[in-house]
């Protein structure tokens, strides 16, 4: 009996849970499929698993823009890479005597980090204090580090994971052996945290490889666009000479701008790298969620 | 294990370490050199300006589709050599993108970036003057900007507010007339005449050759996304005096102000429309389409549409669509100050030397050379004449190669200074200035609406249109029984207050403009 209910519940847990996947992934198949299809067949059609032609114009066209494309990648890949490591980096030494009970002013230095969670300056003075003080305007910095190298949010998490984590037996231990604070926390705590700093580390290269809004207001050199820039760029682009009445002055050139498949095209390359990343942190994922999340 | 892991945390923390010390590198160097060559050109160019001070740095922005011209630095030297010794001035060149733009001009001129001279969107001319962000030039163009004033002559006046100019619009044709686009191949295979065509009504009878031939198309589609037929329709002919609530009828000749959706000519046209959806002569699904006209015909969906019209817009209609086009004027050119104060020249509050800035517009206004090196680049390298006068890439350029296509010559002050791109005739602009002389321009020209007393109002009665125009104003429901609910809304939410404030400032705005 208890086993025929458990198999009851299991296959409808498998009847549910696979609809959610197949919804996740369909609308993708549909992009990946769109991206290959004609472009006359769209216009007529509109978006089908099965079109009537299938084409390679969008991805030929992307091809053809190689520079272009291939510089935005780049420019993706190395924010991703530099920004994740030194996001990692920066949030662990700051968590790390965050959540050492010894720490002076342990209470004001959380109040701090947990404010700007809650509290920001606004685009405007975020925008002069980052421009006409940093200079960060048209520099690969500007993709780097406005709201992305450090944020409250991991700080706690991985704040609550050291401090639940590490047994501060072992720091002690450590220091009876001898270690100072850096090599306690080279050594002992960073070992020990891989869990959280993959976890964190995906989320923050998943902030960083989808990041349009950086390069949209601190560039206007086009030489620095990331992937998702190019792809916002012909985006809003396209939704600009859709919705303004340009009155009569409609000498707006359309013929500059990729048409839809292209743009499916973009998004289906765009996609690749973290899809490919995807896996590798997997199976850290859950543990580092879970065990940070947990209140010590 | 552990040393393992460690020698991994170790790596990651040196290879982070590195890169962060690498693209600093690279970027302070950079930085560097880019001084290095600053003094230095600077320095050459005081020893051979010494009299006349060194040349004043002016950034200017203007709009682009796509990425930004590959060769826009060629053309920035090229510009140089004009300006510098014309008024001393060094141009920087700041193409932004058109999606991009109102967000990036709105931080820049927010934080007072350096920014000397700037083409403002259509709809933000008047709020940036509102905001205090760009300067009167008034007084300045008096002084240096002679050009301007006899290029623009009486058209200026759109760009006055409060009796103040802040901008000069782009020279390009004024105002509209109203314009039936349809598809060559359709006409010519049915051999229909268009030139019956003299009124908007008359397009009815085309409408119906065509429905008669090809019973299961539907010939006319949307006008623009997001627009009403009959909206369009109506601003060739009446001054919505900015937004269509209180308008001027009749081409703008009688300062009255009245209701325009309780007038018998709209009465009249929203039957019209409801009789055309109804025998399938207008597009189904009208109401609801998210396509704009372009890819309805391109798609072959439906035939023909409504367009503003000017000269040289059967080519430009033609080559949006995909398919060759007839367009068909069926009315006056008609030019309000909706029409004309479109885009304009700027000059923002951060610019230090606002009478260099003037000077600049002067010779955009002015200079053929320097037109044309905006507009289309350096002459036998991204484009080159031909043998009727037009010019055109040069072999082997495409539009997808070409280092410097903008195609927007109407951007860069006066357009008529520039060459003719192939396919337009050659004596378009010729045309486009016959097409200025001749058109009606309301009188109310100059007037612009301020809306602040009644916003909310306004707000309001927009997000009625907004509702039943694309059902009632294309036909797609019936006019008996929707249109006096349109109309009870509109009283509801204020209609009458709001042309009640339009009279009083027009009527203001009349006596201290001496018009009648």
């Amino acid at each position: 009996m208890k086993i025929a209910e458990d198999r009851g519940i299991r296959a409808a847990s498998h009847i549910i849970l696979g609809l959610f996947s197949i919804a996740c992934v369909l609308p993708f198949v549909l992009l990946i499929i769109a991206s290959f299809t004609d472009e006359l067949v769209i216009g007529t059609n509109g978006y089908s698993f099965f079109p009537e032609k299938f084409s390679l114009t969008a991805y030929m066209y992307l091809w053809a823009k190689g520079a272009e494309i291939g510089r935005a990648y780049f420019i993706s890949v190395f924010i991703t890479v530099v920004g994740t490591l030194s996001s990692l980096a920066i949030s662990a030494m700051l968590s790390y005597p965050l959540s050492r009970r010894d720490l002076p002013h342990r209470k004001i230095l959380n109040f701090y980090v947990v404010f700007t969670m809650l509290f920001n300056g606004g685009l405007v003075p975020t925008y002069l204090v980052y421009t006409q003080y940093f200079h960060i305007k048209n520099t690969i910095w500007a993709l780097l580090i406005p709201t992305l190298l450090l944020n409250g949010f991991t700080v706690m998490l991985m704040r609550t994971f050291f401090s639940t984590n590490i047994p501060s037996a072992l720091l002690e231990s450590a220091k009876i052996d001898g270690a100072g604070e850096i090599k306690t926390f080279m050594m002992i705590v960073i070992p020990m945290s891989l869990p959280i700093l993959a976890t964190i580390g995906l989320l923050s290269a998943l902030m960083y490889w989808n990041d349009w809004f950086n390069g949209l207001i601190y560039l206007t050199d086009q030489k620095l666009y990331s992937l998702q820039n190019v792809l916002n760029r012909i985006m809003i682009d396209i939704q600009f000479l859709q919705t303004t009445n340009t009155g009569n002055q409609s000498g707006l050139s359309t013929t500059n701008l990729p048409a839809e498949t292209v743009r499916m095209a973009m998004a289906a390359v765009g996609v690749v790298p973290i899809l490919c990343a995807y896996p590798f942190f997997q199976k850290y994922f859950v543990k580092g969620i879970a065990l940070g999340a947990v209140k010590g | 294990m552990k040393r393992k892991i460690s020698l991994i945390a170790l790596l990651m923390a040196i290879l982070m370490v590195f890169s962060a010390c690498g693209s600093g590198g690279s970027n302070s160097k950079e930085a560097d050199s880019s001084e290095a060559t600053a003094s230095t050109a600077n320095a050459a160019e005081k020893t051979k300006a010494e009299t006349q001070g060194p040349p004043v740095d002016l950034t200017m922005a203007f709009l682009v589709t796509g990425s930004i011209p590959a060769d826009l630095q060629l053309v920035e030297d090229e510009v140089n050599k004009i300006v510098t010794p014309a008024i001393n001035a060094k141009i920087k060149l700041m193409p932004l993108n058109f999606g991009a733009a109102m967000q990036q001009y709105n931080l820049m001129l927010s934080s007072g970036e350096k920014l000397d001279l700037m083409i403002t969107f259509p709809t933000t001319y008047t709020s940036l003057v509102g905001q205090g962000r760009i300067q009167e030039i008034g007084p300045l163009l008096d002084e240096y900007g002679q050009g301007v004033k006899d290029a623009l002559g009486n058209y200026l006046k759109g760009s006055m507010v409060n009796g103040k100019i802040y901008g000069v619009r782009p020279i390009s044709e004024i105002g509209g007339n109203g314009g039936f686009v349809v598809r060559k191949d359709i006409v010519d295979k049915y051999g229909i005449d268009l030139s019956g065509i003299k009124t908007f009504s008359d397009i009815g009878n085309v409408l119906k050759a065509i429905k008669d031939k090809e019973p299961n198309a539907y010939p006319l589609g949307i006008s623009s996304q997001g627009m009403s037929i009959l909206q369009v329709e109506a601003s060739f002919k009446y001054d919505t005096l900015s937004d269509s609530f209180g308008v001027l009828m009749d081409y703008g000749q009688d300062l009255k102000v009245v209701n325009y959706f309780e007038s018998q000519e709209y009465k009249d046209k929203l039957k019209l429309m409801r009789d055309w959806y109804q025998k399938g002569y207008i597009m189904q699904s009208i109401a609801t389409s998210k396509e704009d006209q372009h890819t309805l015909i391109k798609t072959g969906k439906v035939y023909s549409y409504i367009s503003p019209s000017k000269p040289g817009i059967a080519t430009q209609e033609s080559a949006q669509n995909g398919y060759d086009c007839y367009v068909q004027e069926y009315s006056k050119p008609f030019a309000s100050t909706f029409n004309v104060s479109l885009w304009q020249w700027v000059v923002p509050v951060s610019c230090k030397t606002p009478d260099k800035a003037v000077q600049m517009l002067n010779l955009m206004y002015t200079n053929a050379d320097l037109e044309n090196l905006l507009a289309w680049g350096i002459e036998g390298k991204h484009y080159e004449k031909k043998s009727d006068g037009t010019i055109g890439f040069p072999s082997g350029v495409t539009d997808k190669t070409s280092g410097y296509f903008t195609n927007q010559p109407w951007m860069f002050g006066n357009e008529f200074l520039t060459h003719v791109w192939t396919g337009n005739p050659a004596d378009i602009w010729e045309q486009t200035k016959k097409f200025n002389e001749s058109a009606v321009i309301s009188k109310a020209m100059g007037f612009a609406f301020d809306s602040t007393s009644v916003k909310s109002e306004v707000v309001a009665l927009n997000n009625i249109w907004q509702q039943y125009r694309m059902g009632l104003e294309n036909g797609a429901v019936d006019p008996e029984k929707i249109y006096p609910q349109f109309i009870s809304k509109l009283k509801a939410a204020g209609i009458e207050k709001v042309i009640a404030e339009k009279q009083k400032q027009l009527d203001a705005w009349a006596q201290q403009n001496n018009v009648k």
